[in-house]
């Protein structure tokens, strides 16, 4: 799933939240992703590197997990 | 000495002179100033309700604007404020407890005011928190709060 925008990034942490189990991997999934979409946000609000941010973003938690097909 | 004109105000019915009748246009209103005053206070009183609704509209339909003009009031002259709010929390020890619950409850249902108070401790100013960025803290905060609670389990 590719992250465009606030309102992309909002729909992936819906999932995130959706899935979240009580199993350490997933706890800590969800906690990576928690702090590196704080990092987005903030980013994206001082309008500046949106797109580096989101560029780093695709080699960082989102994309960490197999998520095929999106 | 110069003969002031004068005129009669149709409320009270008292010959006042042309000074203590606003002027409106080119011509002078009919009811002197005092009447106009109770008026707009008897006015205020009656349709109290509705007055403060329409205050509270526009203040959100504006409210940028408002909290600038309200930092701009509060910049010019700090001391002010502080020893009027000072006196209005002496005067009103209970305000604390009421505000402590008011807070603890958006803080619970994740309400706009409190998203916002944690967007701008992140930084973030007023025109830079759009419906959006609210929308997605509120998401970030409701997986911080699950993380904290599955872990407490």
């Amino acid at each position: 799933m590719k992250i465009n925008n606030i309102r992309d990034l909002e729909l992936k942490m819906c999932r995130v939240l959706e899935e979240m189990t009580p199993d350490e991997d997933s706890l800590k999934y969800a906690r990576e992703v928690a702090n590196f979409s704080g990092k987005l946000l903030k980013a994206q609000c001082v309008s500046m590197a949106w797109g580096e941010v989101s560029g780093k973003k695709q080699t960082l938690p989102f994309m960490e997990r197999n998520e095929s097909g999106e | 000495m110069r003969n002031e004109l004068k005129k009669i105000c149709t409320k009270c019915g008292e010959e006042k002179p042309l000074s203590e009748f606003a002027k409106q246009l080119e011509r002078r209103r009919s009811h002197c100033r005092v009447c106009t005053i109770a008026a707009n206070k008897e006015y205020r009183l009656i349709n109290k309700g509705r007055m403060n609704e329409q205050q509270r509209k526009k203040r959100e339909a504006n409210r940028f604007e408002y909290r600038a003009g309200c930092k701009r009031r509060y910049e010019a002259n700090p001391e002010k404020f502080r020893e009027k709010a000072t006196e209005y929390r002496k005067a009103h020890p209970e305000t604390k407890e009421r505000v402590a619950v008011i807070a603890a409850k958006y803080r619970e249902n994740l309400s706009a005011p409190y998203i916002n108070q944690t967007l701008m401790s992140r930084g973030f100013i007023g025109e830079q928190i759009t419906p959006d960025l609210i929308a997605a803290q509120r998401v970030r905060i409701k997986i911080i709060r699950a993380i904290k609670e599955k872990e407490m389990k």
